[in-house]
């Protein structure tokens, strides 16, 4: 067990009396309740923390928070393992396991760190320019590529946590709760809105809880103090807002158990993903300090000058003793004093002149080395020392260290003006970037979000902001800050972007290569594209290219950064629509009944539908679809047809809207009646087809293709409402309300006279109850509509009944057939057997083929406008040349054919294959003893005899083919009408 | 985005189907065989960088069909209104 040689004796928020016990790298450590797992690792004196992404080289924490580049691990093992998790956001708990990344075989000795020796080959576009041949050979560079490059592992089995999804409503949604978004939030409240307040970190405060000054302490407290008193302030902690949509929307991801051992709170979700919209937002997202580009930047033990203040303050943890902080600007200075006074010993190397504020600072006790650079960090792991030079003469010392702070500047956070199209501008007074505006109809931008870092200035612009007024004229440059790009007296490599490895030479090698816009040099050194979305290492990145050009920053613009702010797990996305709830299941009213006797269920869409019904344990589909069908085409069948889309047309322009929706004539259909129709698109084509049945002279009732159901349903009702809203029809999808069984077979009608009412005998003779007629009846009381449609060639009837009485009236049916061998068939059969008949169904109507295509030239009406006759007339769809509908039977009729076989005209052909067809569905036919199939052949009606070849290349099949009449059961229809 | 139903109010964009422009016209009677009418009617869409009144079908709601007044560029909704009320031309519609 490692020693907490780093810890304070005093000070910071962590509960000394509560030690927690975790893992690193298969090591023990304690650290203590309110720890990060970087700031336990720092107390305990380990300064590397991972390997980088492309040279292997050490790398410690750079920072505090989430904007974290280096100190990346695998958080958990087994089914929870999480790679590129932040060592610096990871709240301790006790048990906690990490492991470094990018490490092999070992973190302090790593194989690929040669990858170093080689640096000057892995410039910016290396592999785009090495691994270029030979062409095929990427696919072997990119499995080595990936395997030495790249971060974490995933975890590969199922997540074991659990998620849910939240939506907000407000008047403000305050981003942050540092002093400015505080002073928002009570501004707001204490108007009596409804205000959430966030922030990612554990505990509110932001930046006040890294001040050590009483100023500070005595205002947090009071805005806490006053925040607790609003029940009307709504405060999400541990939450961060990943992205801003349109019209006040946000995405937040609250990790609710994430700082607890996993699998002790099994009644809370890991996270909760929220949407909260928002009249108002208040962008309260902080700065961020700048690293500077400097020889050896990425040392272990070279950190943010405002990561070592906070690591100090908040977590008792000083993580060297001889600190050099390195800065363009003051605010280094207060963690300079701060850490003099905690013990340790401070110089600070300044860019600047000397003044004020060096001179109390040298009245303390602090070395300042004005005018002066850091060139290079030196040391074989970590930094053991720096190479300061003067930059007036030139001279160089080195002066011993542990630590070194650093701070560029800082830039406001400004990623959810980006993901609202507002891209950031650069500001020379500022020497920072700025959001374009502070202000718009749906956000405001406070604090030093909006480049204001006096503390009074932050609170005033709180309030402003929830009084509807900009707080732009508080912008100050208040840290005195003077531009500070890069170092040009560093010897060794300089880091822009830590976490892609991208160097200041790169960019001025991607300069010279000709990618001179910022979104070319971006993908080119793959700068700021990492985890971290450049949130350290953007503006330099902008700054160095502008330097490499000889413009201004403004000038050569500025990136955006995209959703997500911080990463997001795929998990909170989904939350709770997972496995069974990804879609929900709809059941027909008989659905009881199929399960109860052992049915096949296949899902059609939503639908659960009787694929087949096995015999025994043994049967399969095979078997089970012949049978059924075989016994539909000797005796009797039953199946539920309930998923065919059912749409009630009524009132008193019903007839004349079908007849301009359907290709065929339907306003002289008569009173119970029914009718085959086909749909078009505009565009000419065919889209569906379906029946309609009248059942009175206002009221029609018309059916759809399962798939289509809800699709057909928004068709029409465009046309009845948008197109012709003069007529007077009204569409009510009853699908669901009526329960659809068919009846087919030689006793159909044996079974129906048993179980109407009345004079059954007479109401469902042939002449009473003709082909395509239709009964409205009841059967042992319960309402029926009966029509007597066939998809099957036999004497059929298709029943339909209230939802709730169809699982009974099933029943019914079952027990009426028993005596004439009734039997249920499923949804493969019945393909079976309109495959026999050649009816089309999705697979021929597939939205490519025209109504002459499909041989229904006939019905296509001459006499009236319809949907898509414009279009069907047109002189391509008449080619001779087009597909056309056929049949095939193989030459050995025992051959089974394929679906999506090619048809072509020789038995050998050459790529590219000249098809002239292809087949659509195939079955084995029991009425016929052989196998059969439906597809398309170019002028196939006039080929009915001729042989061709299906070719199935994804089994290396050629089977020689008949073209036949698509019809192959009763071709008259005889049974039909019987 | 949120679109307000005329019938039921502020709703998000997930309940809306969007379905084109607003502004056609289908061509019917003396324009039956325009070649040019049909032309523009089922193939040619301006893209416009500015408002544009679209068509949205309220198909989780209410299923209303209304046209929204919205600046492709910025999102921005300046109007919406109720496709059927605006086309009523028969006092009583028949069915309610």
């Amino acid at each position: 067990m490692a020693e907490q040689v780093n810890r304070l004796s005093g000070g910071g928020s962590i509960d000394r009396s509560r030690t927690l016990n975790f893992s690193f790298d298969g090591k023990s450590y304690s650290g203590y309740q309110g720890d990060t797992l970087a700031s336990a690792l720092l107390a305990n004196g380990e300064k590397i923390f991972g390997r980088s992404f492309k040279y292997h080289r050490p790398r410690g924490a750079l920072s505090v928070g989430s904007d974290e580049p280096n100190a990346l691990v695998e958080l958990h093992d087994g089914d929870r393992r999480e790679p590129n998790t932040c060592a610096t956001t990871i709240e301790l708990f006790d048990g906690l396991t990490a492991a470094s990344q990018n490490r092999w075989p070992s973190l302090a000795f790593d194989v690929m760190s040669v990858n170093g020796l080689f640096s000057p080959v892995f410039v910016a576009g290396f592999y785009y320019k090495t691994f270029m041949w030979p062409k095929k050979g990427w696919l072997f560079y990119e499995h080595l590529i990936r395997h030495a490059a790249g971060l974490g592992t995933a975890a590969t089995q199922p997540d074991p946590d659990h998620y849910q999804k939240m939506h907000g409503f407000c008047d403000v949604l305050v981003i942050g709760a540092g002093p400015s978004g505080l002073a928002a939030a009570i501004a707001a409240g204490s108007q009596g809105q409804r205000v959430y307040l966030i922030d990612e970190n554990p505990l509110l405060g932001g930046s006040l809880r890294y001040d050590a000054s009483d100023a500070a302490k005595s205002l947090l407290a009071e805005q806490l103090a006053a925040v607790n008193t609003m029940p009307n302030v709504h405060v999400l902690n541990r939450t961060y807002a990943f992205g801003a949509y349109d019209h006040g929307l946000y995405g937040l991801i609250e990790r609710v158990t994430d700082h607890i051992t996993p699998g002790t709170t099994p009644n809370l979700p890991r996270q909760r993903f929220w949407k909260i919209r928002a009249d108002l937002a208040i962008y309260a997202t902080g700065s961020l300090e700048r690293p500077i580009v400097f020889g050896n930047n990425d040392k272990p033990g070279v950190m943010l000058s405002s990561a070592i203040r906070a690591y100090a303050n908040e977590y008792a943890v000083l993580p060297g003793r001889d600190v050099v902080l390195f800065t363009n600007n003051d605010s280094a200075y207060t963690t300079a004093l701060e850490l003099n006074s905690l013990g340790a010993s401070v110089s600070i190397v300044d860019s600047r002149p000397s003044s004020n504020v060096s001179n109390t600072a040298a009245s303390n006790g602090i070395v300042c080395h004005t005018n002066s650079v850091v060139a290079d960090a030196n040391g074989f792991q970590a930094v053991s020392s720096v190479t300061v030079t003067d930059t007036r003469h030139g001279s160089s010392a080195k002066i011993k260290c542990d630590l070194l702070g650093m701070s560029g500047g800082w830039t406001p956070v400004l990623h959810l003006q980006c993901h609202k199209s507002a891209r950031p501008v650069y500001d020379d007074s500022l020497v920072t970037l700025v959001p374009r505006d502070d202000f718009d109809g749906y956000a405001r931008t406070v604090g030093s979000a909006n480049a204001i870092w006096d503390l009074d200035s932050c609170v005033e612009s709180g309030k402003l902001a929830v009084n509807g007024q900009s707080s732009m004229s508080l912008r100050a440059n208040s840290t005195a800050c003077e531009p500070l790009w890069q170092v040009k007296q560093s010897k060794h490599k300089a880091f822009v972007d830590f976490q892609n490895d991208v160097t200041n030479k790169d960019i001025e090698l991607a300069e010279r290569e000709g990618y001179k816009s910022v979104e070319h040099l971006k993908r080119y050194t793959t700068l700021g594209m990492a985890t971290d979305q450049g949130k350290s290492a953007n503006l330099n990145g902008l700054a160095l290219l502008a330097q490499a050009k000889g413009e201004t920053i403004q000038t050569t613009g500025t990136t955006t950064y995209r959703p997500p702010y911080l990463p997001v797990a795929l998990g909170a996305i989904t939350g709770q629509s997972k496995a069974m709830h990804v879609s929900p299941k709809r059941l027909t009213p008989m659905h009881g009944w199929h399960i109860e006797n052992g049915a096949k269920m296949l899902t059609v869409g939503q639908w659960m539908r009787p694929w087949f019904y096995p015999e025994n344990a043994d049967d399969t589909l095979g078997d089970a679809y012949i049978r059924e069908a075989g016994h539909v085409r000797e005796e009797t069948g039953i199946i539920d047809v309930t998923t065919l889309g059912k749409i009630a047309v009524q009132g008193p322009d019903a007839a004349g809207f079908l007849h301009r929706l359907y290709s065929n004539s339907f306003e002289k259909l008569p009173v119970n009646k029914s009718r085959y129709g086909i749909m078009l698109r505009e565009d000419g084509l065919p889209f569906d087809d379906g029946t309609v049945g009248r059942l009175a002279e206002d009221d029609f009732v018309i059916t759809t293709t399962t798939a289509n159901a809800a699709i057909v349903m928004v068709h029409m009702e465009k046309h009845a409402h948008v197109i012709w809203p003069a007529l007077r029809v009204h569409l009510t999808s009853i699908t669901e309300q009526w329960g659809t069984i068919a009846l087919a077979g030689r006793n159909s009608r044996k079974i129906l006279e048993k179980v109407v009412d009345g004079d059954a005998a007479n109401l469902v003779s042939n002449q009473a109850l003709p082909f395509m007629g239709i009964l409205q009846t009841t059967l042992n009381g319960v309402e029926a509509r009966i029509f007597r449609i066939s998809f099957s060639g036999e004497l059929a009837y298709e029943i339909n009944v209230p939802s709730h009485h169809g699982e009974a009236v099933w029943r019914t049916l079952m027990q009426a057939g028993e005596e004439f061998k009734l039997k249920p068939y499923g949804t493969e059969a019945m393909g079976a057997l309109r495959i026999e008949k050649g009816h089309i169904i999705a697979a021929e109507l597939d939205g490519r083929n025209s109504l002459n295509d499909l041989g229904f030239a006939k019905m296509a009406s001459t006499k009236k406008d319809y949907i898509g006759r414009y279009y069907a007339q047109r002189e391509a769809f008449h080619n001779l040349e087009r597909p056309q509908f056929v049949g095939f039977i193989a030459k050995d009729p025992q051959q089974s054919l394929q679906i999506g076989a090619q048809i072509t005209e020789f038995e050998n052909f050459t790529t590219p294959c000249n098809t002239i067809g292809h087949v659509t569905s195939t079955t084995y036919s029991p009425a016929l003893g052989h196998y059969i199939a439906l597809g398309l052949v170019t002028n196939g009606r006039s080929r009915h005899g001729d042989t061709v070849y299906a070719q199935f290349a994804l089994k290396n099949k050629k089977t020689a083919v008949t073209i036949v009449e698509p019809v192959f059961y009763d071709q008259a229809g005889a049974l039909l009408h019987g | 985005m949120r679109i307000t139903c005329p019938y039921c109010g502020i709703r998000d964009h997930s309940e809306f189907t969007y379905c084109g422009d607003a502004t056609l016209q289908r061509p019917e009677n003396d324009k039956a065989e325009d070649a040019l009418a049909w032309k523009e009617y089922v193939y040619e869409r301006a893209n416009p960088a500015t408002a544009h009144k679209e068509l949205w079908h309220h198909t989780s709601g209410c299923r209303c069909w209304i046209t929204v007044e919205r600046n492709i560029r910025t999102h921005e909704i300046n109007a919406v209104h109720c496709m059927e009320a605006k086309h009523a031309k028969h006092e009583d519609p028949g069915h309610g």
